[in-house]
This record gives structure tokens, sequence and C-alpha cells, in this order.
């Protein structure tokens, strides 16, 4: 009785010792390793293994004259081996021409010159089959960039752009410069409240000390810019995330470049919004009266009217919640010919 | 040991062949740890991780979004697997048995394995291999899915070693509460 007893007992503890096991592993597994949770639906056939993936780091750049770019290929999903063939267009991306030599993982130009400019070049891998190829862009100036930048945030530095236009709820808001913390060092923390009726709220700001005036300092050829996010607290319930745009003003209307998806979630400082080259027609009316046809809007040209710069917040939840954030060296460069 | 010791012991291991269960305390402890923390590791995902996709778990519509774990959220899923299994599989192990300590050492080398197979210069070789070995079943297809679409992360290898370490350190610290429950 008490051999059968003991018998049963190291049975079951083995058949439980399996059960954890095998659970242990399926919950690995089902973890997606970081990605989504319990074994995600499949975005192409489950049985075939996903899509082989390039990208081209930076995929737009600008650069002045006499200076080194250099281009970095980041392939995934791949075991192709890593022979890269990287080409370059001068007609906008119409046709390609290889570049001797190059087969490596990056490609760099040691001094770039106006020849350069519009490049456009392209990274494949030998015997992969790639979807979309991967591109980047290359701008050049003979002209050192205008750069506005803040990374201190003084008050006094910064209004708050009234936005009339499509959404006149405006979010309750305070903004506060807070010494530590930020990336490194002070930084600009934003607390939005949630209107009633609405799921978002935005707020437009502008610097002070960024004013560019086309007609006195010349015309704008390109425009880069860049800001560290931080998705601090959420006073609430529901879903949140916070998103940022580079906003131009200029004669009474206000532009946004919301050509990229700067998305601001995690409590860590990220850069969100960093893009190069932006042009003219990359960015749109957000405020203020139409454009006429023919028009430049915004008019980037030397008789264009002087433009201020600054940037949007956006932040999503539910009516109701307090939505805090902070914003860090934004940096706002302007490139001429 | 004491007389009166020996004799409780005596009295505990003639004990042992009376039922099955004998040591259910030190069970339902070392499992209600490991749920705990399954359940805060779960919690991640539900607050803080896209699980649109999801098959096992329904998506939480009045969770998602929440910053629940601040700059601990990436890492501590990482951190509990190995923690909670390693108990589980403490509590399977028969009381006192030293093997408790090689469990948390094999959860520990299999988080490591699953992690370091999300490696990019060794996933889509590894899921190569597996689909070749074991063809076109399910199983081979998700786990050489996970390899492929999982992100390797050194945070990761970091968390798993210390929740190794963590569960080894509470089945440390509990032990002379069991062998007291079991001496009494």
């Amino acid at each position: 009785m008490r051999r059968d007893l003991l018998r049963a007992r190291n049975w079951i503890r083995g058949l439980v010792l399996a059960v954890v096991t095998m659970l242990g592993l399926v919950a690995i597994v089902g973890s997606g390793g970081g990605g989504s949770l319990g074994f995600p639906d499949c975005g192409w056939p489950c049985d075939e293994p996903p899509p082989p993936t390039i990208n081209i780091q930076p995929p737009y750049l600008t650069a002045l004259v006499g200076s080194p770019v250099v281009f970095k290929a980041e392939a995934s999903n791949s075991d192709s081996g890593r022979l890269y063939q990287w080409s370059r267009s001068v007609d906008g991306g119409r046709t390609y021409m290889d570049i001797v030599g190059a087969t490596g993982p990056s490609y760099s130009i040691a001094a770039v010159n106006l020849g350069d400019d519009g490049a456009m070049f392209q990274v494949k891998v030998p015997g992969m089959p790639l979807a979309q190829p991967a591109v980047s862009h290359l701008a050049v100036s003979a002209t050192p960039g205008v750069v506005y930048e803040d990374g201190d945030f003084q008050p006094a530095d910064w209004i708050v752009l009234p936005i009339v236009g499509s959404n006149p709820i405006r979010p309750e808001h305070s903004e506060e410069r807070i010494d530590s913390g930020g990336n490194p060092g002070a930084f600009r923390k934003m607390v939005f409240g949630i209107p009633q009726g609405t799921g978002s709220g935005y707020v437009a700001y502008l610097s002070l000390s960024s004013t560019f005036d086309p007609g006195a300092q010349g015309a704008v050829y390109v425009i880069d810019y860049a800001e560290d996010c931080t998705s601090l607290l959420r006073n609430g319930s529901g879903a949140m995330f916070t998103e940022s745009d580079l906003v131009i003003e200029q004669g009474g209307r206000t532009y946004l470049s919301d050509v990229i998806t700067p998305i601001c979630v995690q409590p860590t400082w990220r850069g969100v919004a960093s893009r190069s080259s932006l042009r003219a027609q990359d960015f749109r009316l957000f405020d203020g009266p139409a454009c006429g046809a023919g028009e430049a809007c915004p008019d980037f040209s030397a008789s264009g009217l002087p433009m201020r710069f600054g940037y949007l917040r956006t932040v999503f939840g539910v009516p109701g919640d307090s939505i805090t954030h902070g914003i860090d060296n934004w940096k706002v460069t302007v490139w001429r010919r | 040991m004491s007389q009166a010791a020996r004799i409780q012991r005596a009295g505990c291991t003639s004990r042992q062949g009376l039922t099955l269960f004998d040591d259910s305390r030190r069970v339902g402890s070392l499992a209600a740890i490991g749920c705990l923390a399954l359940a805060l590791g779960l919690l991640v995902y539900l607050t803080e991780r896209d699980i649109a996709g999801a098959a096992l778990i329904p998506s939480v519509a009045a969770l998602a979004g929440f910053q629940l774990f601040g700059a601990l959220g990436p890492w501590l899923p990482s951190f509990v697997h190995p923690f909670a299994f390693s108990l589980f599989t403490a509590a399977a192990l028969s009381p006192g048995s030293a093997w408790r300590y090689h469990a948390c050492v094999f959860w520990c080398v299999v988080n490591l394995a699953f992690e370091c197979g999300q490696y990019p210069l060794i996933s889509a070789p590894l899921a190569k291999v597996l689909q070749g070995s074991f063809g076109p079943s399910s199983t081979a297809r998700m786990v050489s899915n996970y390899f492929l679409r999982g992100t390797f992360d050194g945070g990761d290898i970091a968390a798993a070693v210390l929740g190794a370490v963590a569960a080894a350190v509470v089945l440390r610290l509990l032990q002379p509460v069991w062998e007291s429950d079991h001496a009494s």
C-alpha cells in the first residue's frame, strides 16, 4: 500500500514536472519574443518565412559641401549572406547605376559636393527578393545651415501659438521647465487634459528666438528637424500616446510637417520626430487663411515672409485624462542653396 | 540533531507514505508566488504592449496604454518567466530535493537559449534548421516565427539571469520555514 502510494506520488510529480516544462516553453514562444503576445496573427503566410527587408540609415540626409556622409544598410529576415550592392540615381530614382566596389554594409562619400545634391542611393542584397528596395536621399548645400535649437527651455523663449481652425477645443494645458531629468539636463514638461467630447488635444508652441527671414537670409532649400520626446505620466484610464511635429508659422498661417509618424509612448527619451531634408512640399497648411492658386505655401523662396519655428504636440486619450509628456533637444536647421 | 528532533523527524517520515501530498504548504506558497509573478508579467503585456494580434490573450482596452512599470516594463517579462517557472518546477520536486536549484539553472539556460536564438545572425539559419528538421508542422512554424520575429535584447538576457537568481534566493530563504513545518 505504502509502496503504491510512493509510486503514485513520484508518477504525479513527474507528470507535473512535464506539464510545467511544457507550459514554460509555450509561454516563451507565446510571448512573441518582445513583440506581440500569444502566437500573433501573421502578416504573411505563417508557413513561409517573413519577407526579407532592408533599410538605409539615414533615409534622408542633408550635408554641407566638403563634409563626409555615411549610409548604413540594415537587412533583416534574410540568410542570404551579407553582400550588398549599392547603386545611385541622379534622375530622382527612375534609374539606378551600380556603384563599383560598393558592396559593404555601409557606403560613404569622403567629401560631398554639389554634384551629389539630389542623389538617391539604393542598396540591395544579391539573392534577396525585396518587396520594396531601400532608398536614401541626399541633399547638399554650399552654405552652412542656420541652426535654431533649445535644450534649456526657458519659459520666456516660447509662446503658445493660437490655433483657430479645424479643432477649436484646445486642451487644458500647462508647461513647466524642469531643471533635471532631460536628455540630459533641463527639459520642458507639458501636461494636457483631454477635453470632453474628444479623444485628443493638441497645442502648438513657437520659439521666439527662431525667426528666419528668407528675404534677408536667403531662400530656404531644405529643413532638418529633430527633437527628443518622452511620455511621462497619464492620470486617467484608457490608451494614450503622444505625437510631435515640426511647425512653421509664416504670414499668419501655420504649417505642419507630418511626413513621419513621430509617436512617443515610452517614459524614456527618444528621438521621435527626426527628419532631414524637408522641402516646402513636405509641409501642409494646418491653420490660417487658405492658400490661393499658385501661391507657395509655405514660401521657401527669397521673397517669402519671415518664418518662425516650433512644434506641435498632440496627445490621444480618454476625455478627462491628464497626460504628461516632455520635450528636449529641439533643433531646426535651415539649409540654403 | 536533538533526540526530540530525531523523534519528530522520524514521525514525519513515518507519515510520508500515508498521503500523496504532505507538503501542500510548500507547494502552495511556491505556486502562489509564481502565479503572482506571472500575473505581473501578463500585466506588462496588457498595459504596455500591442496585443492586437494575440491569439491567446484578449485585448483589454481598459488596461491598454497604462505606464505601470516605467523603465522596468520592457524587461519585466524576461525576469518573471525564469523566476516563476523555477518556482513551479521546484514545487513539483520532492521536498528538500537538491534539484530545486538545478531548476533555476534550467530555466535560466532555456530563456537564454531562446533569447540568443533571436539574434539576427542566428535567427534565420535556426528557423531554417527547425523547418527542415520538423517540416511544415505548426509547432516548428510557431517556434520559427518566434526566432524570426522576436527582438534580441541584452537587457532580456540580464533580466532572465536575475529572475533565475531571484528564484534561487526565494527557495533558499523559504527552505528553513518548510523544514520547520515538516519537523513540527
